[in-house]
């Protein structure tokens, strides 16, 4: 640097700071007209450049401050002469009337018009202001940026827009009103919204651009968000207008009656303001409004609309009116997370719908025969059409499908109305169960459901239809409380499947009982599962028993095959199969030499596989396959396979020795067969009283049999077929259960829990040693709700009879306190 | 008093740990604070260092350069009519000359420098032996260019090919050359003053605005400059500043700034001028309106006296270091000055002020907008009394050194507060959770609030002051050091001590939209859940510029990622001890202050 | 700006003593006062002639100004530029033209 020559640096002299005040007026004498010409629109043949520079030059003689306050001077006075005159002649007297919007209705027109032509001109006035003045603040940039440094005033541009506020907007509307201009600005907007409302088409552009207005102006001058015009002034006249309007509305629509047009409304209403506020006003103003909707239009209302008399929500799940529902849904969770009213409505009718299928179900089972089956009356084999008979276990099938159908009905309004809620799905569940359990059949109903379907249901039906229908199923039992009598009633229907052999599928079978597995727990289906063993086990048995006859006997020696199902008698119903009129030990009946010479040899066989056991044979559950020989009159011999019943066959069998013609009295082959009088009753019928199957003639010829009857051997036994299946009349078909059956099911169940209760106190006392009766109670009740709900005074009388049986003792009296006796 | 410039350079002694790092692949530790503060303050002990080496390196590289070429004066350079004889000597001595090449410091370093691996080593010593075998100076040659015969200089310039150049060849060649070093040097400037500009929270992309490349250069040439002509105020000030910095404005450069048509003199630096040059000031400006003078130690009562007796329309006025004013004749200026003050900024008084001269100045500046009164010694309660008194009060900053009473502190803030804009107190260590409630209760059009340094407030304090309040969103907010000083137990009865994770929270909730800057140095019990939560994913500070998260351990680059997300505007992120701030990536345009790597590499996304 | 066909892409700038600079629109527009010039919609005659003449800028500064232009426009992009070459005899002159042109 030192090697080079000092030069001197030009100063700058613009030549501004001679004559200053003269100058001063120079510059703002162009400037001021210029200004003006760009008020006016005049602007293209000035320069920028010379503006700019005039005002440069004034800022750079330090009288920036001076210009500014002129500029502000110039502006007032434009907009105070002419702007405001622009405005003023544009205010008809029909706009400063009164701010009622109802009466107004005979000059709508004419406010609607002059209005429009109003907002118009505002529109206009603003938008060349807001044009003008940033032409302005552009010229005027040189002093902003002084003005602004010395953080004192706000930019000339915001100074301009507080002018338009206080000079236009502010004004008085016209010399002979007290209103100002944005009070009228106001009203005319208000009434234009209202008269959308009520479905007129308005110019809802002209209306955005004096909210654009509204909003681009602010009350002080630090432009606060909070503070801008339309938030402060004009959002809360809306708002409040907007608020009586839905009063009345919401007053007016449920006047109609008529819910579906009260949601429709509601919604269109709802999506109409939503819109409104993008389209026509602000979308700050959005969240406001719809507040206002929520609790003026649906808060005030839903539970009124809901409960309407005839279009109600009662009225929309009849009818699958799933759209409007869905309307209904929606509406309320706007106003209520809970859906107070809807979830009220909704499981008011389910439990009403629930009520009305067990009615029918008990209406149709009352239809039956007044006598049931009971009395052997009208013997028909199960596989015959249904008839009256059956019309319990029909009822029963029917019940399930009803509830079924109403449970898909409900998931599908769930699903499609109730945006699958869950609060709404544990409601539904909830009333669901109540009515399902308020029927005290439910658990037999199911479990014969289920029969039903996998004796004959499923054919027929794909794999996954199948899986269909037994989940159907398994949700009902979700709702049936007293699952132990489920239990017993679906044990005992399979036993019967199983002994018969009336089960389509095995694998069905199996895939039930881990769908209940997965859906009750693994306790509940044990038995189940051991029955199945029993099954298998005894398939195996039978094999090996056949194959002990082979080795011990010579092949050429007839006998007949013995299959056989040895069964645990823990694990099956075995009170239910044996169709027992009373407990009581009885004789077993006389078989004939044949078979007993064959019953003995398995027993030996059996016993010396399994030491101390004991087998005791069940007649009634077996069947028998003989050979039968018919001479028919004609000389002809015809030959069928029979498939009876094991009684049936001792009885047949007895025919071997009476000679052709002759005839066995009822109390001779019950006194050579000793068949309980019941079973030898039902048998005989099947033999010679059905009509496809009498292979014996009765004498007299009746449907009731009686100890004097005569029965002949059929030599002229007809029939189409080779095999010929005779079954027995009732018990070896699963039906409903007669009163007397019932009772004695509800004596066993109680038995049954007693039992359960009895196990679970002595299980929690035996760890807990002593403990307060309250507790000791609440303790039961959780351990056993899985199973069944049980009855509180039954647990006071097992706590009492275990104290009895010194079990428990009583430690103290207040509060009643439990020891537990070792 | 320490000499001080604008923008706080401190002078501080090189540490000797700094000095003793000698050579540049050992392998540095953790920065401590101070060295982040030296950085920070542009002084660089490792530059220094570095720039010594390479100067002892050049000086090495000229002598072992010069001794080179006269090894080998007779040369290689083949002509035609060589006998075979001649050629095989040639031969040898050329193997011997390689050889000797290859065992030279230049060549070793000349092969360092190419990263080509095809370029084997005799193909590098034969271009060294080329170089090293021509003319001497005073000889002729022919231009490897344009091939005409010239003399050649120690300043001829070797071509492409390493053959010589005639003056012309070579001048086009330097102008080619030094197109090419520009264009180059388009790219970074150097490392030093990359650093420099960063830590000065500068990382701007793109060129400086003429403006700024303007005043830089008059800066330059301060001395050629006898006058600014008519150069605006603004560019003034900004002149001022940066004379300032570079502690440039003494008596002379002071003239350039006396123009008697501005109402405005702003100094920043006048520490180098004498109390006549004060009075100078008073006299060539007669308009004055706004006066700033800073540093300005020889101010004494002589100048009051003077510029008391100027009529002067000061309307602003602001004092730094005038310590040798007397009471009596601050309470002159008050009297004569104060109805027509708007703005009094005092700051670095030392003794000079007391309370009863502050009460003067209350009862006398009724107009009084903003008024600063920072480290003036003496001022205690007696003065905060006074101070609830200035019913036009916008602004209020106070950084105070003698303990004073909560109370006082309080009444004013009850008193002054709802109209204030402006609130900054430091130097308040009584101050406690009522303070707070206070101003939660007086205050409602704060934009700007600083408490700083205390550790009596508690972070409930905090969390109610911002809970519900009817001040509208800040702007500026700084709350450094307000935490406890030695125990962080977070489970205390009494709550956390200090600005910690709720009174956090609850001032991004309450301010969150407008903050421009914001400083939380030191708040050290800001948990890293309240981070995370506050810079959690959607939430959005638009206006956020400035941030100051010094010395929070918990900062790691994954919170500063959030950070960074969640400003959009940010340019200044100031955070130093943040230790484990190792390697984030900071978006161009976004300056990275402190963190482990405040000297490393920073990586700029979004530059190629 | 130079999205609208109707408007030229590069801009004439005229110093006060009659030097005039062709250049393009955008690299001018980095200049405050220019881009508000030119701005279309306000119609001013240097929006409509797409011609500015700068009274108070002689044509040496001008230039300069326009090499910055130019300069800023290369560097758009880069990240810690280094300062355009100034001639020190023309700093007070340029800074007082920098400052009008808000550049």
């Amino acid at each position: 640097m030192a090697m080079r020559a000092r030069q001197k640096i030009r100063a700058p002299r613009r030549g501004v700071n001679t004559n200053k005040a003269h100058d001063f007026d120079t510059y703002w004498d162009a400037l001021s007209s210029s200004l003006k010409k760009i008020h006016t629109k005049d602007a293209s043949h000035l320069s920028f450049e010379q503006l700019y520079r005039n005002a440069y030059n004034i800022v750079l003689m330090t009288r920036g401050d001076d210009l500014y306050e002129r500029v502000k001077r110039l502006e007032q006075e434009w907009l105070e002469t002419e702007v405001r005159n622009r405005v003023n002649s544009a205010i008809s007297s029909v706009l400063l009337q009164t701010k009622d919007l109802s009466e107004m209705q005979d000059q709508a027109n004419e406010r609607r018009e002059t209005g429009e032509k109003f907002l118009d001109v505002l529109r206009e006035v603003w938008e060349d202001h807001q044009v003008c003045m940033g032409m302005i603040t552009d010229v005027l940039m040189y002093m902003d940026r002084v003005i602004l440094s010395d953080h004192k005033k706000p930019s000339i541009y915001v100074a301009s827009m507080a002018l338009f506020r206080d000079f236009v907007l502010r004004a008085v509307a016209r010399s002979d009103s007290e209103l100002k201009v944005i009070d009228v600005l106001e009203s005319t907007i208000l009434f234009m919204i209202q008269l959308e409302r009520s479905g007129q088409i308005i110019n809802r552009q002209l209306i955005r651009h004096c909210i654009y207005m509204l909003e681009g102006l602010y009350e002080t001058i630090t432009e606060e968000e909070s503070s801008k015009l339309y938030l402060a002034v004009f959002e809360p006249a809306f708002l409040d207008t907007s608020r009586a309007f839905y009063r009345a509305e919401g007053q007016r629509l449920l006047e109609t009656g008529d819910a579906a047009t009260f949601c429709k409304a509601a919604s269109d209403r709802i999506a109409e303001e939503a819109e409104r506020c993008l389209s026509t006003l602000s979308p700050l103003s959005e969240p406001k409004i719809k507040e206002v909707l929520d609790t003026e239009l649906i808060s005030k209302n839903i539970a009124d609309v809901i409960n309407l008399e005839g279009t109600g929500v009662k009225y929309m799940l009849d009818n699958d009116r799933l759209d409007v529902l869905r309307n209904v849904y929606v509406l309320s969770a706007r106003v209520d997370t809970k859906k107070t009213p809807l979830t009220a409505a909704v499981q008011k009718r389910i439990v009403e719908m629930g009520q009305d299928i067990n009615k029918a179900a008990i209406a149709l089972a009352q239809a039956a025969p007044a006598k049931p089956e009971k009395p052997a009356g009208g013997e028909k084999k199960p596989a015959a059409k249904e008839k009256p008979v059956n019309q319990q276990t029909e009822s029963a099938i029917k019940w399930v499908d009803d509830v079924l159908n109403l449970k898909n009905k409900f998931d599908k309004i769930w699903e499609q109305s109730f945006q699958s809620d869950p609060n709404m799905q544990s409601a539904i569940t909830t009333s669901f169960s109540q009515f399902i359990n308020s029927n005290a059949r439910s658990s037999e109903y199911l479990s014969l459901f289920f029969d039903e379907n996998l004796k004959k249901g499923i054919k027929g039906k794909t794999e996954s239809e199948v899986d269909a229908l037994l989940d159907n199923g398994i949700t009902l039992l979700r709702y049936v409380r007293d699952k132990d009598l489920f239990e017993a009633y679906y044990k005992k229907h399979l036993s019967r499947r199983l002994l018969m052999k009336r089960s389509v599928s095995n694998d069905t079978e199996r895939q039930m009982i881990s769908k209940m597995k997965m859906e009750v727990g693994n306790q509940f289906t044990q038995r189940l599962e051991a029955m199945f063993r029993d099954m298998t086990i005894s398939e195996d048995l039978t094999a090996g028993y056949k194959e002990h006859i082979q080795k011990s006997t010579s092949p050429d020696e007839k006998h007949p095959d013995l299959e056989i199902n040895v069964l645990t008698s823990t694990m099956w119903p075995m009170e239910t199969m044996s169709s027992l009129k009373g407990d009581s030990a009885q004789l077993s009946c006389t078989f004939p030499k044949e078979i007993e010479h064959v019953k003995q040899s398995f027993e030996q066989f059996y016993l010396s596989k399994h030491t101390g056991r004991k087998l005791s044979w069940q007649p009634s559950m077996g069947t028998a396959d003989i050979r039968a020989t018919f001479h028919r009159s004609t000389g002809k011999v015809s030959r069928h396979e029979l498939n009876v019943s094991t009684y049936a066959m001792i009885i047949l069998l007895l025919f071997n020795d009476v000679a052709p013609g002759e005839s066995l009295t009822y109390e001779e082959i019950q006194a050579q067969t000793r068949i309980p009088d019941h079973d030898l009753i039902r048998n005989l019928q099947s033999l010679a009283v059905a009509p496809k199957t009498r292979v014996l003639k009765k004498d007299p010829m009746s449907k009731d049999v009686k100890p004097t009857d005569r029965f002949f051997f059929n030599n002229d036994f007809q029939s189409a077929y080779m095999k010929v299946r005779i079954g027995v009349v009732s018990g070896s078909s699963n039906k409903v259960e007669n009163q007397d059956q019932r009772k004695q099911t509800e004596k066993r169940m109680n038995d049954e829990r007693g039992a359960s209760i009895e196990a679970a106190i002595v299980r929690i006392m035996k760890q807990r040693k002593t403990l307060i009766h309250s507790n000791l109670m609440s303790e039961v009740l959780s351990q056993l709700s899985s199973r069944f709900v049980p009855d509180v005074n039954m647990i006071k009388r097992r706590i009492e009879s275990l104290i009895d049986r010194e079990y428990l003792e009583r430690v103290e009296e207040d509060p009643p306190t439990y020891g537990y006796v070792a | 008093m320490c000499m001080i410039s604008v923008d706080v350079v401190l002078s501080i002694n090189m540490s000797p740990r700094e000095n003793r790092r000698q050579t540049r692949n050992q392998i540095r530790g953790p920065h401590s604070a101070l060295t982040d503060f030296l950085a920070a303050n542009n002084i660089s002990a490792a530059q220094i260092r570095d720039d010594h080496q390479r100067r002892l390196r050049d000086a090495e590289r000229q002598t072992t350069g010069e001794v080179l070429p006269s090894q080998s004066e007779d040369g290689s350079r083949e002509s035609p009519g060589d006998s075979s004889e001649q050629s095989k000597k040639r031969r040898r001595n050329e193997a011997t000359t390689l050889a000797k090449i290859k065992q030279s410091k230049e060549f070793a370093r000349r092969k360092a420098r190419r990263t080509d691996p095809k370029n084997d080593d005799d193909l590098i010593a034969r271009e060294m032996m080329c170089e090293r075998s021509r003319p001497v100076p005073g000889q002729l040659d022919n231009c490897e260019i344009c091939s005409k015969r010239f003399t050649v200089t120690p300043y001829s310039k070797t071509g492409y090919n390493g053959g010589l150049l005639c003056t012309r060849c070579s001048k086009s060649m330097k102008d080619d050359a030094k197109m090419a070093q520009a264009k180059k040097q388009g790219a970074r400037i150097s490392r030093r003053q990359n650093q420099s500009n960063l830590l000065d929270g500068v990382a701007q992309q793109g060129a400086l605005s003429l403006v700024e490349m303007c005043i830089k250069k008059v800066a330059d040439n301060i001395n050629d400059i006898e006058e600014f002509g008519d150069l605006p105020s603004q560019l003034l000030r900004r002149l001022s500043q940066i004379l300032s910095k570079r502690r440039a404005l003494d008596p002379r450069t002071l003239n350039l700034f006396l123009r008697p048509e501005l109402d405005t003199i702003d100094i920043y630096d006048s520490a180098k001028l004498e109390t006549h040059d004060f009075q100078k000031i008073f006299t060539s400006m007669p308009a004055l309106v706004n006066v700033n003078l800073r540093f300005a130690g020889q101010i004494k009562d002589s100048v009051f006296e003077y510029m008391l007796g100027r009529e002067l329309k000061i309307k602003r006025l602001q004092l730094d270091a005038t310590n040798l004013v007397s009471d009596s004749y601050w309470r002159r200026l008050f009297k004569i000055l104060g109805p027509q003050l708007e703005i009094l900024k005092l700051s670095n008084l030392d003794f000079s002020l007391n309370d009863e001269t502050v009460k003067v100045m209350c009862g006398c500046c009724t107009t009084l907008r903003r008024l600063k009164l920072n480290q003036c010694w003496k001022i205690g309660d007696d003065s905060l009394q006074a101070l609830s008194s200035l019913n036009s009060l916008e602004h209020l900053s106070l950084d105070l050194t003698r303990e004073t009473k909560n109370e006082s502190i309080l009444e004013v803030v009850s008193s002054i507060g709802p109209r204030l804009r402006t609130l900054s107190l430091e130097g308040f260590p009584n101050a406690d959770d009522e303070l707070l409630q206070v101003i939660h209760h007086s205050c409602d059009s704060l934009r700007k609030l600083r408490l700083s340094n205390n550790s009596v407030c508690t972070d409930k304090g905090f969390r109610r002051l911002f809970t519900g309040w009817s001040n509208p969103s800040l702007e500026f907010v700084d709350f450094s050091s307000m935490r406890d000083l030695d125990n962080s137990d977070l489970d205390s009865p009494e709550g956390v001590i200090g600005l910690a994770s709720e009174g956090f929270v609850s001032l991004m909730e309450h301010s969150g939209t407008t903050i421009r800057k914001l400083n939380i140095s030191s708040c050290r019990h800001i948990s890293r859940d309240a981070f995370e939560h506050v810079f959690s994913g959607g939430k959005i500070y638009p206006n956020l510029r400035e941030l100051d998260i010094s010395f929070h351990t918990v900062m790691d680059d994954y919170l500063i990622g959030k950070i960074l997300q969640c400003c959009p505007a940010i340019k200044k992120l100031v955070a130093f001890a943040c230790f484990n701030v190792r390697d984030v990536r900071i978006p161009a345009g976004v300056a990275l202050i402190g963190g482990l790597k405040a000297q490393g590499t920073i990586v700029f996304e979004g530059t190629s | 700006m130079a999205s609208q066909p109707s408007q030229s892409e590069y801009v004439t700038l005229v110093s006060g003593d009659g030097f005039e600079y062709v250049i393009p629109r955008s690299t001018a527009c980095v200049s405050g006062t220019i881009r508000r010039m030119l701005e279309p919609s306000s119609q001013f005659s240097e929006a409509i002639t797409g011609r500015c003449v700068l009274e108070n800028i002689s044509g040496v500064v001008l230039e300069k100004v326009c090499e910055y232009f130019c300069f800023n426009e290369k560097n758009k992009k880069q990240m810690n530029v280094p300062d355009m070459d100034i001639p020190p005899e023309l700093c007070l002159e340029l800074l007082m033209a920098a400052d009008y042109l808000d550049t």
